[in-house]
């Protein structure tokens, strides 16, 4: 039942989201068609103003759906509160911890250091603040996996590296 | 058959280089199939990358083989820890887990290892048999049948992966189309929701996106659970009960095997619908159903058979149509583009010893697996309690480098990490991501369909209804559709009513 209900408030603010994001599509593709010119048929806002249509009538029916399943205010009071409860969640804290240092290593670490350097820094980071193991092991089984990378792709396979 | 295909590639596959190619790329895929949360889809993806430069034949061989073994790895954590390794295992836990609790572990894994291979070598004589006419069937598609067939596609995988709710599926497809609309579109190269990004100008790459939509919320949800695995003890193999055990499920096999195979020709559904309903076809058929769940070997053989023999029924379509038939195939999809090939209706006639090659590459893995899954099982447990924060910060390395090298543009990691979170959100919020990807792929061919038609009969919409084969998908989308909306559901009352009556 939870997780019917937990379903049923996500897809009352999902449907909402999507229906804006299907309207902005709607005009955007229209406008394609007006830059290119010609018939409507042939224009490259054809098919993205068709999905964009489907969309927006999917969304609805996902929208009606949540509204008779629970309506508008019960749903809205349950969405805040599922936020509320996840924000203090030991899940949230770790989703957040993990998905930090996923970003870090993706657009700060990768982009601007050698791949070595990156992973090493990333992968023991990560181990550490996850209590994973060890330092030193931590460190070993990082040298152990940026040292196998390298050698099967830069080395045996001339692939170049981040 | 053309028996001078068949001995070139006998040839090829018997030299040093290709059987250790071979057993490298089992042995990879059995690996990454046992550790859950690493799924077939992922394991041929990270592979793609590494076979950039290879020829064309060593990169073919070594994907499918990663695909054979990655299907067929995931049964042994199913077995011996009731987490199946990859989805396509999820039903070989509910008789395999049973059954290694009872001290049979060996044995459920020689069972299942060895009903693998037969599925794939079913999948794989199917694919030599059922290739060629369908191949022949989608020369008579035009414009107007692959935008049908495109769309019918996202649909039925949407139905079919969503679960109870297929209205999530479909949306999940939507979107998927939708991403596949950025970029210069193919005919008029106008620049489609690119936001003046440049990289995006030539499209959204396929590995990077299949790679985090699938990697990065197993990385994400193996990050937060910290618990090492319990180590645990497997028996003896015991071939010749397992022998028995195969021999007294004959048919069981032969409909497994069909399943598998016609549900992988259903676009984008997947090893994981072909278990399941293998495996609830046998529980159905069985005179003794209550065994189920208890440790009955029919089940971990309708499972394993069924989701193996997908793997050939989902390569079908892959060559003949170019619509993948499930996740993993869609990557391979992608894979034999990046090397230059071009599966579809032309393939018989541009590459006619192609289909022999990839059956011959599938049979191979398949014998190569059963060997190497014997072998491997005596470390598995070893490997499974690894614990998942050393495990995905190592897998989430690989990600990005596999993301990163088959185009070496840095903007290809960052999409890893976007498409992530898409996937992350679509997880969480119960909607399916095959849908997603398949709308991806089958995009391109959907936009330029539409329009190409559109603009051989000016505009006119009829010829989608008109013509036989258009008629047949138009009626399958156009059913499926008012089968969601409550459309017959006056039908249903008027047939209790008269049962009632009755």
């Amino acid at each position: 039942m939870d997780n019917v209900d937990k379903q049923t408030h996500f897809d009352f603010v999902t449907s909402i989201v999507l229906m804006l994001l299907s309207v902005a599509l709607i005009i955007s593709s229209y406008r394609m068609g007006l830059e290119v010119g010609g018939d409507m048929y042939a224009s490259p806002g054809l098919l993205p103003m068709v999905l964009a249509v489907l969309l927006l009538f999917t969304s609805f029916l996902l929208l009606k759906r949540s509204i008779q399943a629970n309506g508008i205010t019960k749903n809205m009071s349950e969405f805040v509160s599922w936020l509320n409860r996840f924000r203090q969640s030991k899940m949230c804290r770790e989703f957040m911890v993990g998905g930090l240092m996923l970003a870090l290593y993706t657009f700060v670490l990768a982009p601007r250091l050698p791949f070595w350097i990156s992973t090493a820094i990333f992968m023991v980071a990560l181990m550490g603040i996850l209590k994973a193991t060890s330092i030193v092991k931590s460190v070993m089984i990082t040298a152990l996996v940026v040292g196998s990378i390298y050698g099967v792709f830069q080395m045996i396979f001339h692939v170049p590296l981040p | 058959m053309d028996l001078h295909y068949l001995y070139g590639v006998l040839q090829f596959v018997i030299q040093p280089m290709s059987l250790l190619t071979l057993v490298l790329s089992v042995f990879f895929g059995l690996i990454v199939g046992m550790l859950p949360g690493l799924t077939a889809t992922m394991a041929v993806a990270l592979l793609t990358g590494l076979t950039y430069k290879l020829s064309n034949e060593v990169a073919i061989l070594s994907l499918v083989a990663v695909y054979v073994g990655a299907i067929s790895g995931g049964c042994q954590s199913a077995i011996l820890m009731n987490i199946p390794g990859t989805p396509a295992s999820a039903a070989t836990a509910v008789d395999g887990f049973p059954i290694g609790q009872r001290g049979e572990g060996g044995l459920g894994i020689f069972v299942a290892t060895a009903s693998s291979c037969i599925g794939t070598l079913t999948g794989t004589l199917c694919i030599l048999l059922l290739t060629p006419p369908l191949a022949l069937l989608a020369l008579k598609f035009g414009a107007f049948e692959f935008f049908l067939l495109a769309l019918f596609g996202v649909m039925i995988c949407g139905q079919l992966t969503a679960g109870t709710d297929p209205l999530k599926g479909w949306i999940s497809g939507i979107l998927g189309l939708l991403v596949s609309q950025i970029g210069m579109d193919g005919m008029n190269a106008h620049p489609r929701f690119t936001f003046g990004v440049v990289n995006l100008m030539s499209g959204v790459p396929l590995i990077p996106v299949m790679i985090g939509l699938f990697g990065f919320p197993e990385i994400i949800y193996g990050l937060a659970s910290s618990t090492a695995r319990a180590q645990i003890k497997t028996s003896a193999m015991e071939f010749k009960k397992g022998f028995v055990i195969l021999l007294k499920n004959k048919l069981n096999i032969i409909r497994s095997s069909a399943i598998g195979v016609a549900v992988g020709i259903i676009p984008g559904v997947g090893e994981d619908v072909a278990g399941w309903l293998s495996y609830w076809a046998e529980k159905k058929s069985s005179k003794t159903p209550e065994r189920f769940g208890k440790g009955a070997y029919e089940g971990v053989v309708a499972a394993e058979t069924g989701n193996n023999a997908c793997v050939g029924g989902a390569l079908i379509p892959v060559l003949s149509l170019a619509v993948p038939g499930s996740a993993p195939a869609a990557v391979l999809l992608a894979a034999l583009w990046l090397h230059g090939l071009r599966p579809g209706p032309l393939l018989m006639s541009e590459s006619p010893g192609f289909v022999i090659d990839i059956s011959v590459y599938m049979a191979m893995s398949a014998i190569a697996m059963v060997f190497l899954a014997l072998l491997v099982s005596k470390v598995t447990v070893k490997v499974l309690a690894v614990k998942s924060t050393i495990l995905m910060p190592i897998v989430y390395v690989l990600c990005t480098v596999g993301a990163f090298v088959i185009s070496n543009n840095v903007f290809d990691i960052y999409l890893v990490f976007i498409f992530g979170v898409v996937g992350l959100l679509l997880r969480e919020m119960s909607y399916p991501a095959a849908p997603f990807l398949l709308g991806i792929i089958l995009g391109p061919m959907a936009d330029n369909s539409l329009r190409r038609a559109l603009i051989l009969s000016s505009g006119d919409p009829t010829p989608f209804f008109t013509r036989p084969i258009s008629l047949i998908f138009a009626t399958a989308i156009i059913l499926m559709a008012l089968s969601q909306l409550k459309a017959f559901g006056w039908l249903k009352k008027a047939l209790v009513h008269a049962e009632l009556k009755e």
